[in-house]
Formats: C-alpha cells, sequence, structure tokens
C-alpha cells in the first residue's frame, strides 16, 4: 500500500521565460489608496532560483500572486514567452498550459487546504486538470510525490487538520510539484514553520529545483531562508526594487542602505539559523 | 440537560407534523369541506376539537390546512434556499470584481439588504392581487420574499470564505471558477443557510396564515389554518373559543417543533 | 463649500439616490401590472360590457395605446404624485393612501417603539442578572422567535380581555361608539387626538390601543431580543469590555459601552422590525376595525383593482426605501468606517 509503484510519467511543460513589464497594482480607493506594487521591472531567469526579500507591505506577495497569475496587475503586466499574461490566462487551454509550468506554494498550509476535503483531494487535482489524468492514474501520481517528499502516502487519505504544520507544507510542496512545474512560486513557505522542520522544507524545494532545473521565484521576509534556497537575491521595498544581485555581492556588499540594515541584522542573528 | 429535551420533543413534533400533512386524508374523520353536524359544537368525542360556526369538523379541517400549510412551507423553504444559494454565491464571488459583472452583484448586495426593510405580507398581497389567489401563486410569492434572506446571509458567508487561500490554491490546481464555486465554496458556506432554514419555515408559515387570515390566501373552501383563524376570531369575540383556537395551536407548535428540531441539527454538528 | 461637502457627501449622495430608487420600482409596478395573465380590462370588470365601454376602462387603467405612451402617462401623473383613480371605488388612490397610510404607519411605529423599550429591558435583565427568573423566562421566548404570529395573540386577546374578562373595549375601531372623534390634522389619529386636548379620546384611543400593540410587540419582539442577546454576550467578551471591568469602571459605563457597541446591528434590525410592523399592522387593522391600509387593501385585492395595486407597490417601495435611507445614515453616522469612499472617489 504504501510502496510507491512508478505507474505514470507526465511529459514536463515548457517555459522559456518570465517577466513582470511596469507592473503595478493599487489597493482602497481615494484617500486609502495603497500602492502595493509600482512599475516593477522583473526577469526571472529560467532556471535559476531566486529569492524576493522585504519587509511585510513591501508589495512582495503580491508581486508573488500576479506572477502566479492570481491577482491582475492594474498596469503593466507579466510576460510569458512573449505574451502578456492576462490575455493567456483568456483563452482555457493557455491557462491550464501556463498552470502546468508555474506553480504557486502558499504560505498558510492550514488555510490552503479545504477543511471539509481530504489532503487527497488537493493533491491529485492538478494531476486531474492539468495533465488531464484519469482518477488512478493522478492517485499514483499522489502517492508517488509525497512519497519523494518523504511521507507517507497514507497521509493524503486525512483531512488538513489531521496533519502537523510540516506535513501539510509538504503536502502544499506536493500539490505544486506534482505537475512538474518549470517555475514555482513559493510565498513565505516556511514563515510559520518550526525552525527544525523549516530546514527540511528548504531543502526539499532546493532539491527539486535542482533535480528537475525548474526555477524558483522564493517570496520571504527572512534573509537567511532565501539565502539559503537561491542563487539571486532581489530586495523589494515600498513596492520597488531596491537592489539585485547573486547572493554573495548582496551578502557581501549590499549598495542600498535598506540592504545594509537587513544584511546586518542577519548577520546579528548568526547566518546559519536556516540552514 | 433541559435543552436536550427541548431538541429531542422538537425533533419528535417535527416527525409528527410531517407524518401528519402526509396522511392528512387518512387521519381526518370528516370531509373537511362539507358539513359535519350542528354548528358551533363544543369539542366532544364525535367531534374531537368541536365544529365551527358552518358546522365543519374542526379536527378534519385542521388535519387537512396542516398538509396545505406545511406543503407550501417545504416547498418554499427548499426553494428559495436553493435560489438564495445560488444567488449568495454568485453576489458574494463577483463583489469585488471588475466590469460589469461586479457591478452587478454589488447592486444585488443593496437590492437583498433592502428587501430586509420590505413588509412581507404587502409583497404577499400584491403577489396574490394581480395573480390570483392560488396555492402556486403564494408559492411563488412566498420564495420571492424568501430568496433574498438566504442570498444575503450566504453572501456574508461566502465574503469569508472568499478570501481564504484554498481556493487560490484549487485555482492553481486549474478548477475552472464555477467548479470551484460549487465544490469548495458552497460546501463551506452551506451550514448557515442550512440551520437558516428553520427561520425560513416559520416565516413562509406565518405569511400563508396572515394571508389566509386577511381573506385573500388559498381559497375557500380549502383549509388553511389562517383562514381557520379568521373564521373562528368571530366566533372567539362571542365566547365560541375552539375554531381559532385549535389551528392556532396547532400552527404555533409546528414552528415550534421545526425551531427545536433545526437547533438539534446545529447542536450535533457542533459537537463533532 | 468644498469641504463641506467633502465631509457631507456621504449622506447626500444616499439622499440624492432615493428618487432613482423610486423611479425604478415605479417601473417595475408599472412592468408588473401589464404581465398579469389574461386580460387587465376583463379581469377588473368581468367579461359582459362594451365595446365603449372596454374603450374607456382601457384609457382609466392606463392601458391604452403604445407601451412608450402609457409609460409617458405613468410616470407624468407619477410626478405629480398621482396615482390614479380607482376603477372599482372611483376614488383617487392617492387620497386613499394619503389618509390610510398615516394610520397604519403610526400602528406600526407604536409597536415599534413598545418593542425596542420592552427588548432593551429584557436585554439588561439578562445581561445583568443571566441567571434570574425573568432572564430565563425572556431566553425561552427568544427561543420561539417567528413562532407566534401577531393574529394569533390577537385573537387569543381578545377572547381573553374582551369575550370573557371584558378589561379592554370591543375590537370595532379606534375609540368607544360615545367618543367624539378628533378633527383630522396629521392625519396620524393618535397623534391628532393629543393634538385635540381630549383626555377623554386620547385615554378611549389608548385603551382601544392596547391589545393589536401588544400583539405585534409579543409576536416581533422575539427576534430581536434574540439578536441583541446574542450581540451583548459578544460585547461582553471582548477584551476591551474585559479591561474596562477590570479598571474598576462603573457599572452602568460598562453597560452603556457595551450597549453602544451593540447599537449598530440593533439599528439595523429596527429597520427590519419596521417592515414586520407594517406588515402585522395591515394583518390587524381589519380584526380591530380599525380605518388604515388593511381593509382597503384586502378590499383591493378581491376586487381586482389594478390602479390600487399598483399605487400599492409603489409606496411599499417608498415606504421601505425611507426605512432603509434612514437606517443606512443613521449607521453610517454611529459608525464612520461604513460610509462609502470617504476620500471623494466614487
Amino acid at each position: 500500500m504504501s510502496a510507491p509503484v512508478s505507474t505514470t510519467t507526465i511529459r514536463a511543460g515548457r517555459l522559456t521565460s518570465v517577466a513582470a513589464e511596469g507592473l503595478s497594482r493599487h489597493f482602497g480607493r481615494g484617500a486609502e489608496r495603497f500602492t502595493a506594487v509600482a512599475e516593477l521591472d522583473l526577469e526571472i531567469p529560467v532556471g535559476r532560483r531566486i529569492g524576493i526579500v522585504g519587509e511585510s507591505g513591501s508589495g512582495k506577495s503580491t508581486l508573488a500572486r500576479m506572477i502566479a497569475g492570481l491577482d491582475e496587475p492594474d498596469e503593466g503586466d507579466v510576460v510569458v514567452d512573449g505574451r502578456p499574461l492576462r490575455q493567456v490566462l483568456r483563452s482555457r487551454s493557455q491557462r491550464v498550459e501556463y498552470r502546468r509550468v508555474v506553480q504557486l506554494v502558499a504560505q498558510d498550509s492550514m488555510s490552503s487546504f479545504d477543511p471539509l476535503r481530504t489532503v487527497r483531494d488537493a493533491v491529485r487535482t492538478p494531476a486531474e486538470q492539468l495533465c488531464g489524468l484519469g482518477r488512478a492514474a493522478a492517485d499514483a501520481l499522489a502517492d508517488e510525490t509525497v512519497s519523494a517528499l518523504g511521507l507517507s502516502p497514507d497521509l493524503l487519505d486525512r483531512r488538513p487538520h489531521e496533519l502537523s504544520g510540516g506535513q501539510r507544507q509538504r503536502c502544499s510542496l506536493a500539490r505544486a510539484m506534482v505537475v512538474q512545474p518549470r517555475l514555482i512560486v513559493c510565498d513565505e513557505v516556511v514563515s510559520a514553520l518550526d525552525v527544525s522542520v523549516q530546514g527540511q522544507v528548504l531543502n526539499l524545494i532546493k532539491d527539486y529545483c535542482e533535480r528537475t532545473g525548474a526555477a524558483l521565484a522564493f517570496v520571504s521576509h527572512g534573509l537567511p531562508a532565501t539565502a539559503f534556497v537561491a542563487e539571486e537575491l532581489v530586495v523589494m521595498r515600498h513596492g520597488r526594487i531596491v537592489e539585485r544581485g547573486t547572493c554573495d555581492e548582496v551578502l557581501t556588499a549590499p549598495a542600498h542602505p535598506y540592504t545594509r540594515q537587513l544584511v546586518a541584522a542577519f548577520r546579528g542573528r548568526g547566518a546559519g539559523s536556516a540552514a | 440537560m433541559r435543552a436536550g429535551g427541548w431538541r429531542w420533543a422538537g425533533l419528535a413534533g417535527a416527525g409528527l407534523v410531517l407524518l401528519v400533512a402526509a396522511f392528512a386524508p387518512l387521519l381526518a374523520p370528516y370531509d373537511a369541506r362539507k358539513i359535519a353536524g350542528p354548528p358551533l359544537m363544543k369539542p366532544s368525542g364525535e367531534h374531537w376539537f368541536g365544529t365551527d360556526s358552518n358546522g365543519l369538523d374542526v379536527f378534519s379541517q385542521t388535519v387537512m390546512a396542516t398538509r396545505l400549510d406545511v406543503l407550501i412551507a417545504v416547498t418554499t423553504v427548499l426553494a428559495a434556499t436553493a435560489l438564495g444559494m445560488a444567488a449568495g454565491l454568485a453576489i458574494g464571488m463577483n463583489e469585488s470584481g471588475r466590469g460589469g459583472i461586479g457591478v452587478l452583484a454589488r447592486a444585488g448586495a443593496r437590492a437583498a439588504d433592502f428587501v430586509q426593510a420590505v413588509p412581507a405580507v404587502l409583497v404577499g398581497l400584491v403577489a396574490v392581487g394581480l395573480y390570483g389567489s392560488t396555492p402556486v401563486t403564494i408559492t411563488v410569492a412566498i420564495v420571492i420574499i424568501l430568496m433574498p434572506m438566504q442570498a444575503r446571509l450566504v453572501r456574508t458567508e461566502v465574503l469569508q470564505v472568499r478570501g481564504e487561500a484554498y481556493l487560490d490554491a484549487a485555482r492553481m490546481a486549474g478548477t475552472s471558477e464555477l467548479r470551484l464555486t460549487v465544490r469548495h465554496v458552497l460546501p463551506n458556506v452551506a451550514r448557515p443557510a442550512v440551520l437558516y432554514m428553520s427561520v425560513l419555515f416559520g416565516v413562509s408559515i406565518m405569511l400563508t396564515a396572515a394571508l389566509g387570515f386577511l381573506g385573500v390566501g388559498v381559497a375557500a373552501p380549502t383549509p388553511e389554518w389562517g383562514a381557520m383563524i379568521s373564521r373562528g376570531a368571530t366566533d372567539a369575540s362571542l365566547g365560541h373559543w375552539w375554531p381559532a383556537l385549535f389551528p392556532l395551536t396547532v400552527l404555533i407548535l409546528t414552528v415550534l417543533a421545526v425551531t427545536a428540531a433545526f437547533s438539534t441539527f446545529q447542536q450535533g454538528r457542533q459537537r463533532r | 463649500m468644498r469641504p463641506w461637502l467633502h465631509h457631507n457627501g456621504w449622506w447626500l449622495r444616499r439622499l440624492l439616490l432615493l428618487p432613482v430608487h423610486l423611479l425604478v420600482f415605479a417601473l417595475v409596478a408599472f412592468a408588473l401590472v401589464r404581465t398579469i395573465p389574461g386580460d387587465p380590462v376583463l379581469v377588473v370588470t368581468g367579461n359582459q360590457i362594451s365595446d365603449d365601454q372596454y374603450a374607456d376602462v382601457q384609457r382609466r387603467l392606463g392601458l391604452d395605446g403604445s407601451l412608450a405612451h402609457q409609460a409617458g402617462e405613468y410616470f407624468g401623473r407619477l410626478l405629480r404624485l398621482d396615482l390614479g383613480d380607482s376603477l372599482i371605488t372611483g376614488r383617487s388612490v392617492t387620497e386613499e393612501f394619503g389618509s390610510r397610510l398615516p394610520q397604519t404607519l403610526e400602528l406600526a411605529a407604536l409597536g415599534l417603539s413598545v418593542s425596542l423599550v420592552v427588548v432593551l429591558a429584557l436585554s439588561a435583565v439578562v445581561l445583568l442578572r443571566p441567571r434570574g427568573v425573568i432572564s430565563r423566562l425572556a431566553m425561552a421566548y427568544a427561543r420561539s422567535a417567528g413562532a407566534i404570529p401577531e393574529f394569533a395573540v390577537a385573537v387569543a386577546g381578545i377572547f381573553v380581555f374582551y369575550a370573557s374578562l371584558h378589561w379592554l373595549p370591543s375590537p370595532l375601531g379606534r375609540l368607544g361608539p360615545d367618543d367624539p372623534v378628533p378633527t383630522p390634522v396629521t392625519r396620524f389619529p393618535l397623534l391628532d387626538a393629543v393634538l385635540t386636548g381630549n383626555p377623554q379620546v386620547v385615554g378611549s384611543m389608548l385603551l382601544h390601543l392596547v391589545l393589536p400593540v401588544f400583539a405585534m410587540v409579543v409576536a416581533n419582539s422575539a427576534v430581536l431580543l434574540r439578536l441583541l442577546c446574542s450581540q451583548l454576550e459578544v460585547e461582553l467578551a471582548r477584551p476591551a469590555t474585559r479591561f474596562r471591568i477590570s479598571t474598576g469602571a462603573p457599572r452602568w459605563v460598562v453597560l452603556a459601552s457595551i450597549y453602544r457597541r451593540a447599537l449598530p446591528a440593533t439599528v439595523t434590525m429596527s429597520g427590519t422590525l419596521f417592515g414586520y410592523m407594517v406588515g402585522g399592522a395591515v394583518v390587524l387593522e381589519g380584526l380591530f376595525g380599525f380605518g388604515g391600509m388593511g381593509q382597503y387593501l384586502t378590499d383591493a385585492v378581491t376586487s381586482a383593482d389594478l390602479t390600487a395595486l399598483q399605487g400599492l407597490l409603489v409606496v411599499i417601495a417608498a415606504v421601505s426605501l425611507v426605512v432603509f435611507l434612514l437606517v443606512d445614515l443613521i449607521n453610517m453616522a454611529l459608525d464612520p468606517r461604513r460610509r462609502p469612499g470617504s476620500g471623494g472617489a466614487a
């Protein structure tokens, strides 16, 4: 029962480029109008792992949601393989294809599972809906993916509240990885977890990307965790990018004063806490 | 402990009401539309609830009226809940949307709020006046009155659920908005609406009876609680209490039983 | 001027929308009358009429000519507050409503006021002595919400207090047979009686109002009581209240703050309750021989008086819209967060 039998292999999708171009998003109106993301340009190099750091309210989660196609920008757009995402999402077949290659893992693993349904339902749905697998094949693939993440497939038949936080977040990863995406957007995926579990989850994400060559956009307010998984760092503040560079560059020679603060705090706490 | 007794009494009562409604023709000893004895006889072994001023058997009328009133109530509550859920889901999911659908949804939300201030009896009166006092007109009118109540409730629930991450997760999984609404939103918002059905049941019974009481409900001689109470009121002011008291008591007990029965459901679900 | 508009825009905009909304409902009324099954002219007159009569009735119903012509006539008259003349009674519908609506609204307002007082008092008892006898009874009553129709209470009341005990006057009007009828000034009967200053008339009128108002209050207060009690319970459990209590604030200060926060829900509920009360008043007026909307409406329904029904729809909409507006404005005044777009954008 627990030994996963590899019965299904799915073809990985294709993705050559993802870039935000002049992306803006405002919330509220009138005096309460708040700009979360302001005319932001960001290319996500396919095959690289980038970390997006910033304090809460810096617009990084909004950016992540817009890249994943869950929120629509007010101005500008995300450009995917040369086409605006707005246009891609409008057509059902292209939307499915996009979801197939770009997956989002959300912060709160508790609320990202329907409390009334089993975890299995959540993990196999992408395989069914996006890859067109039948129920049995999708189930088998779900089992296999969960096993690869070091969980017993039996856990899949439980409800979300019956799992621990770490188990749930790994199931969240499984849900994204089951379709073998080329870009995984992680929105604060380890912030709510215990430090010991954080390390496991970060390793699983990093392993997946290294093994499959998938890109990663790792959004977090924690510099240590981000620096651990990412090769490149993007620092955001007030909806804009204030600094960008490889991990080494940003950590050793931060240019922007805000980045300097972040790095100073990082060094103060000790760089190893997440790894 | 006391509350427990109340709930079980409610379940038993509601079951009894449904049984009476289902088997009314077998239970009624006389034809409810035909004269069964001398007028205004006190309750006796022969006429359990007495006879009214026309000599009709009050027990038979009450039993047959239960069938009609409960049938209308059950139909309207089910239809209003189904339609109200659909409307509430549609409004709640689209309310903050951009463009025409968003505007329409926001207007719908305001309209559902507004309907709360409209006197339901008057809406019923107009409906009956324009389309005739048939059970169908009354049923449709009551559904129109009740539907916004459910829509409003469901909408409020949807607004709470709408931001949940599991909806975004389902979207990422390629679930269409319609499928998402049916599979993930509806089950998570349905509970309050289902419990609220007991309130709707009461309102529905009251409206049917109020129209009957005003003399514009389901046309005589079809037995109906409100109409019976209305005719009995004249007798009551002359000291003959039974033609009004029995239908009145049965009406109140029916609504109380259904309310109590639903509270069992509520407690039962909460214990889990 | 501009800052004044800026600060008061929220209620001004809301007020200006009222006629727009009313127009929508007038349109609905116009459309509904044209959707009734069968030929309206025959519905009103029965079948036996000549062609001349037919054309005449059709014209008087406002159903002659093209739809655009009909609509033009209808809205033109509506702007002059003319709802047409009833074909059945021959009287102006506007005048009928003008003399009857105040009576019904007064009865409903009395019911609402008494209900609010009773509910506030009971809820305070429940809050202060939750284990007392009164509280237990009040909660049992609250649980019965929606199970007791006003006409049931009224019929029982007539039987007990009039037919059996003779404590209350006969349910045959607002006044006893020997009481002088007060001159109509405001058309609100009780208000007129007070204005004439005859204590005997006022007393008699109040005595006649006891049963109907009692019935309306008993039938409709439970919903509000239940809502208020659960709301108060929530407010009582809030950290802010706990903090206030722990600082040793006097009891009434704590009570006042709890009630103030439960107020918006109560105001909203009162709006709904007023709707119930109007409905209740209409149902009871016939039973007590009051000459309000009740009898007129049932007559209009049984005689298929289309003009009156069409007018009724507009009047219902107008009354409900005003109540809805008041509820909104009061709540917006109480809680600025409810004001839409305080920054100026629509």
